[in-house]
C-alpha cells in the first residue's frame, strides 16, 4: 500500500486566510469613540477685522456676525457673535442687539482666530438657555463652522454643559435671575460634586449625550437671593465607589449674593470674586481655563454658612421620593450672636449612616448610626474660631423630611437640630476645649473625635471593642485616639475628655478648676504643652471629675519628679500631694457651680457665656496646690510625704500614704488626730465621709492563682471542644496591683508547660477576682494544667483529655448516606463493566480471521 | 511504504483517504458495526450512582452560581435581569437550558444538576464513541476510549457535577469530530458543506454556553495551525491535503475567534471581562517565562484534601495512565516520523497530533499560570486536564488500540487483567470525582437536617452571620437547595468571622473537627438555642450593652 502522497509540504496559505485574519485584527482595532462630524470645506470664515457682517445663506436667507473685541485674558481678545435670527438688521447699534436669546457666541482668547468657548443661547417656552461646548480633543480650542446660516460645532458631538433659567437671565431689577438648572455631560467639578472624583468614576462620566450631573438653583420668591441649592450625580455609578452623589445647600439665613462682576459678557461665564467667607457670597458662574480652552468648574464660592445647612451624601437621590441621605446630612450652621458677621457661632455636623446603609460595614449594620460633631464659639471671637466642641455617638435615627423644591430627603430638620443634638441620648461623648490656643477652622474641632474606626461594629453589637481602648490614657500618653491612617492626638492648647453618657450630653463648670467638663466624663487630658499635661478622672463615677494630676516630662517617656502633683475632691475632703507635701481640707459638695446643656440657641449661648463669666477664675496646672486656696477652713499640712495609689472606696477614698524620715504635721486647726503614733513608712488611708480618716499599715501585694478549675458540660473534656478554665486571683496584701499578668498554662501527656492564653488584670488590696480561659485539648490523655500570675504559679492539677471516638470510615458512610442504592449501583457496575468489554472478544476474533482471510 | 498485512497497525492506518483517492459515493463514515448500544450502560451507572450517593443533596461550589444565575432568568423572563446579583457572564446557554427544562419539567434548578444533569454523561459516550471512531476507524478501540475517557477522575467529576460541562464537554468533542470529518470530506462539497455548518454550530453553542471553554478550545486550535506550519515547514509530510488542512484549520480558528469577538462585545456584553483575563492570561504568560520569581505552588493544597497523598495519587492513576501513555505514543510516533521520515498517514492522525499537542502545550502553560497567578483561580491546569484528556485518550485509541486489541482476542489472561484494571479504576474514579469523604476531606454532601436548621436559622435570625463549617461545604448547600441567606444574614465559613457569634455545629461538622484535628468554634460554649437531633445552633452571650 503506497502511503506517500504526491502533495508534500504546502507551499502557502490561500490569501483568503490572510484578509480573513486581517479583518479580525481590524475589528480588534476598531477605536470606541463617537464618530466626529466632518469638516465642510465649503464652510463660510467671517473676516476679521469687520464689525458686522453679513454671510448670505442663499435662498434669500442670511445671518449676521458681530466682531466684539474685548480684553478679558489679554489685552487683546476677541467675540463673535452670530445672529441667526437677523435681530440686529434693524438694530440702531448692533452692539446693542447681541442678545443671549438666540445668539451663538463664540470666544476667542488672544483674538488668534481660535474659539476657546461657544455658547449657543436659545429659548426654550418661557426658559432661557445656554449651551456651552468646550475643547475635547485637547487642542486648546472648539471646531466649528458656519454653513447654510447655522453655526455647525464639529468639536464634538454633544454639548458640555447645559444652563436653563426660569424666565430670562436677568431679574426686572438688574440682579441674576438665580432660578437655574445646571446640567454637565461629562466630568468637570461641579461645587461639592466631583470635586474628589476617582479617575475610574471620572472615566465613565462621558460627554456621550446624556448629562451626568446636575446642579439646581432656586430663588423661589425672585428677590435675588437663592434659598437652596443642590446637585446630583444623575449617572449610575455602583455604589461599590464612595463618591459623592447629593449636595445640598440651604441658605437659611438668606444671604445675598454679590452683584456679578468681572464676568466675560455673560454674567454666568467667568467673574472676578474675593475668596468668599461664606456660601453664596457669589453668584454661581462657570470658571474657564482660557488657555486650554476648558470648563473647569462651576460653583459658587465661600465657605462655610454663616447661617444655613449643607448635605453631602455617598447616596443616589431622585427627584419626587423621599431619598435616605447619609454621611454629612447635615453639615449646619448657625448665627447664634445673631450678629450676621458672616461667621457661624455654633456648627453641628451629623454624620448618619440610616439602618441598613451599604457604605456601613458592607450595609449589615441593622441599626441607624449617628456620629455628631458639636462646636461653638463661646467668644464670638472675629476669626472663624472654636472654643468647645462636644462628639456624640449613638443609634439616632432621621426624623424629619426636608423638602427642596422636587428634592425631599431624610434628615434632622435644621431648625430643630440643635435642640434634637441636646435632647437624644447618646452612648459615648468627648468633650473638647481650646484653653489656650484658638482652634480655627472652618467644619469645628476635630481633635478627639466621636467615633472611632470600627464603632459601629461596636454599636451594632458585632464586636466588644468598646470606646475605652481607643481612648486610652496613661501617664505618659496624651489621650489620642487612631482614625484611618491618622493618629490623632490632643493638640497642645487642647482639653479633651471622653465618657459614656447613655442620655443626653450636660456640661458642668467644675468648682475645683473653674473649667466646663462633660458630665459622665471618665476621663481626660489637658495637652498644656508637648512635655506637660494634665490628667484627670472620675474616679467614683458620679459623673463628675475628681482628680487631677500634672504631670512634666523629660522626655515623651520621662517624668520629672518622684510623682505627679496632685488634686482630689472626694467626698467631703480636697487634698493635695506634691513636691513632699501632703495638704487636705474640707470641702464644700457638690463640685458643680452650675449645669445645663450645651448652647443651642442665641439665649442659651448667651446665658453660658454670663455664667462661665460669673464664675470665672484662674487654675494654675503647675500649682495644683493653688486651688486649696479658694475654699475657706483650717487646712492640715504634711511636710515629707506623699500620696499615691488613690482610689475611690465605699464613699469616700482612699489612697497610699508614704510618710518619710522626718516628717512634719501643721495642722493648722485641721484634723491630725489620725496621725498620731504614725513612724515613717507607708500606710493605707481611708476617708468615708462623716467619720474622717482611717489609717492602716500598707502590705505589699501579694497576688496567688487557684487551681484552674473546668467548667465543662458533664465534668468531661473532649479532644479539639472547647472548655471554659477558672481561675480565682487573690490579692493577700492591702496594696493594689494596677496590672497582674495571669497566664493558663497547660502540658500534654508527653510535652512541656505551654500558655494557652494570658489575661492582664487589675486587681485591689485584700480582694480577690475570678477569670475565665478557654482551652481546645489538641490530643487525649493526662494533661497538667496550672495558672500564674506574676511570678506566682499555683499547684498542678491533672486533667483528663477524652479523645473520643475515631473517625471511622463507617462513621463517615452512615453520615452521609442513609441508603444502600448507591452501593447496589456501585457493585453492578463492576460487575457489569468486563461484560461491556470483553463481550466483544468472540466478534473480534471473527474480525480478526476475515482481516487475515482476505489478505 | 508497504505495511505488512500481519502487521496489527494495518488496522489503524487503513484509512479511506489514505489508501486511495475516493471515487463514487463517499463513505461517510469509519468502517465499523453498528453503535454498541451496552456502552451506554457504563455511563448511565457512573451516572446513578453519582445521583444516589448522597440522595442528591451535594453543594458545588461552581453550581451556584450557574443555579443562581438561571432562577433570576426564570423569574424575570429574561437571561440578563436589569438587577439580578448573578449574571452568569460566561455565557447564556448554560442559564438559558436550565430556564427551559424547569419550564418544561417543573424540576427546581438545583434538582436539576444534580440529578437529571449527570445521566447527560450518556451523550458523552455517544459522541465520544464516534469521535474514537473516526480516529480510530475501529469500533472495539472507540468503546476503549470511551470507557478509558469516562474513567478518568478529573473528566469524570467536570460532568457529573452538575455545572455546565457536561455541555461543553460534548460540544467540544463534537466540534472536535466534525473538524475531523470536514477534512477527511473535503473533496465533496455538500458533505463539507453540512460539516462546517454543523462545526460553527457546535462552535457557537459552545461559545454560547461558556466563552472561556471555547477560547481554550479556540486557542488549541490556533496553536495546531501553527505547530502544523512549522511542522510542514521543516519536514515533509506525506498527507495529500496538507496545505487544506492548515488552511482549514486557519479558517477554523480565525472565523471561531470573531465568533468569540463579536459575542463577548456585541452578542453577550457580560461576557466582555473576558477579554480582560485573556489578555491578562497572556501577560502573566510572558512574566512567568521570562522571570524567575518563586511563587506558592498551588498543587500543594492535594496534601490537604486527601487523608494522604498516596491515596490521591491511587483515585488518579487513570490520570497518570492516559498521561503518561499518550505522551509515550505521541514521542514514539513523532519520532518514528521524523527518524524514519515517515510522515502522517492520515489528516485525521495528523489532526490528532496537533491536538494532543496544542493541549500539552496549554497544560503546560496553566501550570504556569496557576503558579505565579491566581488570575484564573490557580485551578487552570484542572479545568483544562479533561480536554487534554480527550485527545490523550484519542491517542491511545489511534497508536495502541489495534496492539490491545490483538492482545486481547489472543489471551484470556489479558482480557481478566483489563479487567481487573478496569474495575478498580472504576471505583477509583467515582471515589476521586464524588470526593468519596471516608478518602477525602473536602466533603460536598449535607445531610437533609442540616439543611433544615439552615433553613430555620435563616427565618428566625436577622442580620446575623452564621459560622457553618470549616469550609463551603454547608453554605454551597444551603444556597443551591435553600438559596441565598435572607434577612441580611451571612453564612460564615473557614476561620470564624469576628463578628460571628452564632455558630452551627452538627454531627458532620463534629466529624470534620475530628478528621481535620481543627477545633470546634470557641461560640460553642455560648447558649444552645436550637437543636434539631442533628444540628445544633448556638449563640455566644452577649458581652456589651449593644449585643442582643
Amino acid at each position: 500500500m503506497e502511503l506517500s502522497g504526491s502533495v508534500t509540504s504546502p507551499k502557502r496559505l490561500h490569501p483568503i486566510v490572510f484578509i480573513f485574519l486581517a479583518l479580525v485584527l481590524g475589528i480588534l482595532l476598531l477605536p470606541h469613540r463617537p464618530a466626529k462630524a466632518a469638516e465642510s470645506v465649503t464652510s463660510t470664515t467671517p473676516e476679521v477685522g469687520l464689525p458686522l457682517q453679513r454671510i448670505e445663506c442663499g435662498g434669500g436667507r442670511h445671518l449676521n456676525v458681530l466682531t466684539l473685541d474685548a480684553s478679558w485674558l489679554t489685552d487683546h481678545d476677541r467675540v463673535l457673535v452670530v445672529d441667526p435670527a437677523g435681530d440686529m438688521d434693524n438694530a440702531a447699534d448692533p452692539r446693542s442687539a447681541a442678545d443671549f436669546v438666540n445668539d451663538t457666541w463664540i470666544f476667542d482668547a488672544k483674538a488668534d482666530g481660535r474659539a476657546e468657548l461657544i455658547i449657543t443661547f436659545a429659548t426654550e417656552g418661557d426658559h432661557s438657555v445656554a449651551y456651552l461646548y468646550d475643547d475635547r480633543d485637547g487642542d486648546g480650542a472648539v471646531s466649528y463652522t458656519i454653513r447654510d446660516c447655522q453655526v455647525r460645532i464639529s468639536e464634538w458631538p454633544f454639548w458640555h454643559a447645559r444652563v436653563e433659567a426660569i424666565g430670562p437671565w436677568l431679574l426686572p431689577s438688574g440682579e441674576m435671575n438665580m432660578n437655574l438648572t445646571m446640567q454637565i455631560d461629562g466630568n468637570f467639578r461641579g461645587g461639592e460634586l466631583g470635586s474628589v472624583w476617582p479617575e475610574v468614576v471620572a472615566s465613565r462620566l462621558r460627554n456621550d449625550g446624556k448629562p451626568d450631573t446636575e446642579w439646581v438653583i432656586r430663588d423661589v420668591d425672585y428677590d435675588g437671593i437663592p434659598e437652596f441649592a443642590y446637585g446630583r450625580l444623575i449617572t449610575d455609578i455602583s455604589l461599590g465607589f464612595g463618591i459623592g452623589r447629593l449636595a445640598v445647600m440651604a441658605n437659611e439665613g438668606r444671604h445675598r449674593p454679590r452683584i456679578p462682576a468681572g464676568y466675560v459678557f455673560w454674567p454666568l461665564l467667568g467673574g472676578a470674586y474675593p475668596p468668599g467667607n461664606i456660601i453664596f457670597d457669589s453668584p454661581p458662574y462657570f470658571a474657564v481655563n482660557w488657555d486650554t480652552g476648558r470648563l473647569v468648574e462651576f460653583l459658587p464660592h465661600g465657605y462655610p454658612f454663616e447661617h444655613g445647612y449643607g448635605v453631602n451624601s455617598l447616596l443616589p437621590a431622585r427627584l419626587g421620593e423621599v431619598n435616605e441621605a447619609n454621611f454629612e446630612n447635615p453639615m449646619a450652621y448657625y448665627d447664634l450672636a445673631n450678629d450676621k458677621d458672616g461667621r457661624p457661632e455654633l456648627h453641628i455636623r451629623l454624620a448618619h449612616f440610616e439602618a441598613y446603609d451599604p457604605f456601613k460595614h458592607r450595609g449589615r449594620l441593622r441599626d441607624p448610626i449617628s456620629d455628631v460633631r458639636f462646636s461653638w464659639n463661646q467668644r464670638n471671637s472675629p476669626s472663624p474660631e472654636w472654643d468647645y466642641k462636644i462628639g456624640l455617638v449613638g443609634l439616632a435615627g432621621l426624623p424629619d423630611v426636608a423638602r427642596l423644591g422636587d428634592l425631599s430627603f431624610r434628615t434632622v430638620a435644621y431648625e430643630r437640630l440643635p435642640q434634637w443634638v441636646v435632647s437624644t441620648p447618646w452612648s459615648w461623648a468627648t468633650f473638647v476645649a481650646a484653653e489656650s490656643t484658638p482652634y480655627v477652622g472652618s467644619e469645628g474641632i476635630y481633635d478627639l473625635p466621636g467615633e472611632y474606626p470600627g464603632a459601629e461594629l461596636y454599636l451594632a453589637g458585632q464586636n466588644e471593642d468598646g470606646p475605652e481602648r481607643h481612648y486610652t490614657m496613661s501617664a505618659q500618653t496624651p489621650i489620642s485616639t487612631d482614625v484611618g491612617e491618622r493618629r490623632y492626638i490632643m493638640s497642645p492648647g487642647l482639653r479633651g475628655e471622653w465618657g459614656r453618657l447613655n442620655g443626653p450630653p450636660r456640661l458642668y463648670l467644675s468648682g475645683v478648676d473653674r473649667k466646663l467638663h462633660l458630665f459622665g466624663a471618665k476621663a481626660g487630658m489637658w495637652t498644656i504643652s508637648e512635655n506637660q499635661y494634665v490628667k484627670y478622672e472620675d474616679l467614683n463615677g458620679d459623673g463628675y471629675i475628681d482628680l487631677w494630676s500634672y504631670w512634666a516630662l523629660v522626655r515623651a517617656e520621662e517624668q520629672v519628679n518622684d510623682g505627679p502633683s496632685m488634686l482630689i475632691a472626694l467626698g467631703d475632703r480636697i487634698v493635695h500631694s506634691g513636691n513632699n507635701r501632703v495638704t487636705w481640707k474640707n470641702f464644700p459638695t457638690p463640685l458643680a457651680l452650675f449645669e445645663m446643656p450645651p448652647p443651642i440657641d442665641t439665649a442659651s449661648w448667651h446665658e453660658l457665656g454670663r455664667r462661665l463669666e460669673e464664675h470665672a477664675g484662674t487654675f494654675q496646672p503647675d500649682d495644683l496646690g493653688s486651688a486649696l486656696a479658694r475654699f475657706p477652713g483650717p487646712q492640715t499640712t504634711i511636710r515629707g510625704a506623699s500620696i499615691r495609689d488613690v482610689r475611690a472606696d465605699a464613699g469616700g477614698f482612699r489612697f497610699v500614704l508614704t510618710l518619710l524620715e522626718g516628717f512634719q504635721v501643721a495642722a493648722d486647726g485641721g484634723e491630725d488626730a489620725w496621725l498620731a503614733g504614725l513612724g515613717t513608712g507607708s500606710y493605707i488611708v481611708r476617708h468615708e465621709p462623716g467619720s474622717g480618716f482611717h489609717v492602716d499599715r500598707l502590705t505589699p501585694a501579694d497576688v496567688l492563682p487557684s487551681v484552674p478549675a473546668a467548667f465543662s458540660e458533664g465534668g468531661a473534656i473532649q479532644v479539639l471542644e472547647p472548655v471554659q478554665m477558672g481561675i480565682t486571683l487573690r490579692n493577700s496584701g492591702t496594696e493594689d496591683v494596677a496590672a497582674v499578668k495571669v497566664s493558663l498554662m497547660v502540658a500534654p501527656p508527653e510535652g512541656t508547660w505551654r500558655v494557652v492564653e494570658s489575661q492582664t488584670v487589675e486587681l485591689r488590696g485584700a480582694s480577690s477576682t475570678s477569670l475565665t480561659f478557654t482551652w481546645i485539648p489538641s490530643e487525649g490523655g493526662v494533661w497538667r494544667i496550672q495558672a500564674q500570675a506574676g511570678e506566682r504559679v499555683s499547684a498542678e492539677e491533672m486533667v483528663v483529655v477524652l479523645a473520643g471516638p475515631s473517625v471511622l470510615p463507617v462513621a463517615v458512610l452512615l453520615a452521609t448516606t442513609h441508603a444502600v442504592l448507591p452501593v447496589i449501583i456501585l457493585l453492578l457496575l463492576v460487575a457489569l463493566l468486563p461484560p461491556i468489554i470483553l463481550a466483544q472478544s468472540r466478534s473480534l476474533r471473527d474480525t480478526s480471521a476475515r482481516s487475515r482471510g482476505g489478505e | 511504504m508497504i505495511l505488512s498485512r500481519q502487521d496489527p497497525r494495518h488496522v489503524e492506518e487503513a484509512l479511506p483517504e489514505a489508501t486511495a483517492p475516493p471515487t463514487g459515493r463517499p463513505r461517510v463514515s469509519a468502517p465499523s458495526s453498528r453503535f454498541p448500544l451496552e456502552i451506554l450502560v457504563f455511563p448511565a451507572g457512573l451516572a446513578a450512582y453519582f445521583a444516589t450517593r448522597y440522595n442528591g443533596i451535594v453543594g458545588q461550589n461552581d453550581v451556584i452560581y450557574l443555579v443562581e444565575a438561571a432562577r433570576a432568568a426564570i423569574l424575570s423572563g429574561r437571561v440578563v435581569p436589569d438587577d439580578a446579583q448573578f449574571i452568569y457572564s460566561s455565557g447564556y446557554g448554560f442559564t438559558a437550558l436550565l430556564a427551559f427544562i424547569n419550564t418544561v419539567s417543573g424540576l427546581a434548578p438545583a434538582d436539576i444538576t444534580a440529578l437529571l444533569q449527570p445521566f447527560l454523561v450518556v451523550i458523552i459516550a455517544v459522541v465520544a464513541f464516534a469521535l474514537y471512531r473516526e480516529f480510530s476507524a475501529d469500533a472495539w478501540s472507540a468503546r476503549l476510549g470511551v470507557v478509558l475517557l469516562l474513567l478518568q477522575p478529573e473528566f469524570l467529576f467536570a460532568v457529573l457535577r452538575g455545572t455546565h460541562e457536561i455541555y461543553t464537554r460534548t460540544l467540544l468533542m463534537l466540534a472536535f469530530l466534525l473538524l475531523a470529518r470536514s477534512v477527511r470530506l473535503s473533496e465533496y462539497p455538500r458533505l463539507l458543506a453540512l460539516q462546517v455548518a454543523l462545526f460553527y454550530t457546535a462552535v457557537y453553542s459552545l461559545i454560547s454556553i461558556n466563552v472561556f471553554f471555547a477560547s481554550s478550545y479556540i486557542a488549541a486550535l490556533f496553536l495546531a495551525v501553527t505547530g502544523g506550519w512549522l511542522w510542514a515547514r521543516f519536514r515533509r509530510t506525506t498527507v495529500r491535503t496538507a496545505a487544506s488542512v492548515l488552511e482549514r484549520l486557519a479558517l477554523a480558528s480565525a472565523s471561531c475567534f470573531v465568533l468569540v469577538y463579536l459575542f463577548m462585545e456585541h452578542i453577550y456584553p457580560p461576557a466582555g471581562q473576558h477579554w480582560r483575563i485573556i489578555t491578562q492570561t497572556a501577560t502573566q504568560i510572558s512574566q512567568v517565562v521570562f522571570s524567575v520569581e518563586e511563587t506558592t505552588n498551588p498543587y500543594s493544597i492535594v496534601q490537604t484534601l486527601w487523608i494522604n497523598q498516596w491515596i490521591y495519587l491511587t483515585l488518579t492513576t487513570a490520570n497518570w495512565l492516559v498521561l503518561l501513555a499518550s505522551s509515550g505514543l505521541w514521542l514514539r510516533r513523532t519520532w518514528r516520523w521524523m527518524r524514519y521520515g515517515e510522515g502522517p498517514a492520515t489528516a485525521g492522525r495528523w489532526l490528532l497530533w496537533l491536538f494532543w499537542a496544542a493541549f500539552a502545550a496549554q497544560g503546560a502553560l496553566a501550570i504556569l499560570v496557576d503558579s505565579s497567578s491566581d488570575l484564573l483561580g490557580k485551578n487552570a491546569q484542572h479545568r483544562l486536564f479533561p480536554s487534554f484528556a480527550t485527545v490523550a485518550v484519542g491517542q491511545i485509541v489511534v497508536e495502541a488500540g489495534g496492539w490491545l486489541r490483538a492482545a486481547h482476542v489472543r489471551s484470556l489472561s489479558v482480557r481478566a487483567a483489563t479487567a481487573c484494571i478496569l474495575m478498580f479504576l472504576t471505583v477509583a474514579a467515582l471515589a476521586k470525582a464524588t470526593n468519596e469523604p471516608t478518602v477525602g476531606n473536602r466533603w460536598v454532601f449535607c445531610r437533609p437536617e442540616e439543611l433544615v436548621a439552615l433553613r430555620w436559622t435563616d427565618s428566625h435570625l436577622v442580620t446575623t452571620s452564621l459560622w457553618t463549617d470549616y469550609d463551603e461545604r454547608l453554605k454551597t448547600c444551603g444556597e443551591l437547595y435553600l438559596g441565598q441567606p435572607t434577612h441580611n444574614n451571612v453564612w460564615d465559613t473557614y476561620a470564624v468571622e469576628p463578628e460571628t457569634r452564632d455558630v452551627l455545629i452538627t454531627e458532620v461538622t463534629r466529624l470534620r473537627s475530628k478528621r481535620l484535628a481543627l477545633p470546634l468554634p470557641d461560640p460553642v460554649v455560648g447558649l444552645r438555642v436550637y437543636d434539631n437531633g442533628t444540628a445544633e445552633l448556638y449563640h455566644q452571650r452577649s458581652l456589651t450593652p449593644f449585643q442582643r
